[in-house]
């Protein structure tokens, strides 16, 4: 049916224009937070099959520091935020800035920090667009080689689904070695929801002026 | 000689005949890899084993759970022609991920699992040759089919099984 | 002496708010949950609390309910990166006096802190 295309089109762009200025918001924020100029990719979204979930960040052994966010609310699923370690160091000397000698419980709060402030400016851009309510938890936070670091989301979700939407986004800082991914993975039975509440939304909701 | 690597994703099982041919479980944290091996037909397999028990029902990946992923597999591979007698088993895996900023990990589905791969390896008269399981750290694991030889990488280094 | 209770389970997060405010006069004191917040209110007095919304157990916003209920005359400012409407209207609802967004910026911070408990500018 040409008529169901055509709004699935509409749909398509919409989201993208929401998860576009939801990264932009993003990188502002961990500008401001890190006092450096950050890049962000605009945001690719699709659905990827389980198998490919692992390689996202690239090679699969590189040892990555990882926040996990697991979110709830109106719609559910997981917010990853992913530095490999290099960049980990770099960005914690920006944070940690003229104290000497962290504490390991610091630098790890530090990073849970960073976490939760990208993934709250994400959400509340998702959130304010769309009408969604959306909570996190606080970020969990390990260190371990990339592809371990998606293997609880992946139980949990595997006996609904082989395949997850997922938003990806890559920031990095051009004269540094900062280089990080975000990454936002709502469970299929929210994909619906986040449908429903297009529907209602979008002819009054001024989606376009705030997505330009 | 060539490597060619197989990956056996989450819940899969791979059997191979071809010596080139290295099974790859990758991301291991609570998961555990089973791998058999017939050393006269060079026949191997492994299996990326998520949960242990399925409770009678029949999940859509059969290598999901330890009792139905591990009998699928040996069953398999005698249907290939490989001996039941002479099968090498190794596993790897079960780990409780730390978390950095938690006290202690949430779940013990680690050891849930190798419990259940052990298990379901008994009840099947399997003994295991070697294993590496728990603590609190994700493994890779390669498992060469020509020589049977299975390498185990964590975050501190790579070490034979 | 005002006395400040910082509510936020992040160990960094409570470290720089100490840092901004130490050298204004307030009494400093830290708190890592809602319910170490509720214990640490009844004990120790306090004029103002900073509180996070994203906490472990109970939550930011229950916490405010809460410190409401149990202590109606301690002022709340609400700290959270998540400047979601729906969430923001709720803490206003339930009696924050204020908020501020993280990354948090020293000048707001001392400003609005010092507004909320209606000292005059420094």
């Amino acid at each position: 049916m040409p008529g169901s295309s055509r709004f699935e089109e509409i749909q398509e762009k919409v989201w993208k224009a929401i998860v576009k200025k939801g990264s932009e918001d993003t990188s502002q924020a961990l500008q401001s937070l890190l006092n450096k100029p950050i890049q962000m990719t605009s945001a690719i979204m699709g659905f990827l099959p389980i198998s490919k979930i692992l390689f996202l960040t690239g090679e699969p052994d590189r040892v990555v520091t990882c926040a996990r966010l697991v979110f709830s609310g109106d719609i559910e699923g997981h917010m990853f935020l992913i530095l490999p370690l290099k960049s980990w160091e770099e960005c914690k000397n920006l944070l940690l800035k003229g104290i000497e000698q962290p504490a390991p419980e610091l630098e790890i709060s530090a990073f849970a920090e960073m976490a939760n402030i990208a993934c709250s400016f994400f959400v509340s851009t998702l959130a304010n667009m769309t009408g969604l309510t959306i909570h996190f938890t606080p970020p969990e936070v390990l260190t371990e080689m990339a592809a371990a670091v998606f293997e609880e989301t992946l139980i949990q979700l595997s006996s609904e689904t082989q395949e997850l939407l997922t938003i990806e986004t890559t920031f990095f800082s051009q004269d540094s070695e900062i280089k990080g991914f975000f990454f936002f993975i709502p469970f299929p039975s929210s994909i619906k929801v986040m449908t429903q509440r297009f529907l209602q939304t979008t002819p009054s909701s001024g989606l376009n002026w705030r997505a330009e | 000689m060539m490597e060619k690597i197989v990956y056996v994703g989450f819940g899969e099982y791979k059997i191979s005949e071809d010596p080139e041919e290295v099974l790859t479980a990758l991301g291991l944290g609570s998961c555990v890899a089973v791998t058999l091996w017939c050393p006269s037909k060079k026949i191997g397999g492994m299996v990326h084993v998520v949960l242990p028990f399925s409770d009678g029902h029949t999940p859509s990946i059969l290598g999901k759970y330890a009792d139905t992923g591990i009998p699928v597999l040996l069953d398999e591979m005698i249907r290939m022609g490989a001996r039941k007698s002479e099968m090498i088993v190794k596993l790897a895996g079960g780990a409780e991920i730390l978390r950095q900023n938690y006290p202690l990990p949430k779940l013990a589905i680690g050891e849930k699992n190798s419990a259940a791969c052990e298990e379901v390896l008994q009840k099947l008269r399997l003994t295991i040759a070697a294993k590496d399981i728990g603590g609190l750290r994700s493994r890779q694991v390669k498992f060469l089919v020509k020589t049977g030889e299975v390498m185990v990488k964590t975050m501190s280094g790579i070490f034979s099984l | 002496m005002k006395s400040i209770l910082i509510v936020d389970d992040a160990l960094f997060q409570r470290h720089l708010v100490k840092e901004i405010l130490q050298d204004q006069g307030f009494e400093l004191r830290e708190a890592a949950s809602g319910e170490e917040a509720l214990e640490k209110l009844k004990i120790s007095e306090t004029d103002l609390v900073l509180l996070d919304i994203t906490l472990p157990g109970k939550n930011g916003l229950e916490t405010l309910e809460e410190i409401r209920r149990t202590h109606p005359f301690v002022k709340v400012i609400m700290v959270t990166a998540q400047a979601q409407k729906g969430i923001m209207l709720q803490a206003v609802k339930l009696g924050a006096e204020d908020y501020l967004i993280k990354p948090i910026k020293p000048d707001r911070l001392i400003q609005t802190v010092r507004k909320v408990l209606e000292l005059k500018e420094n």
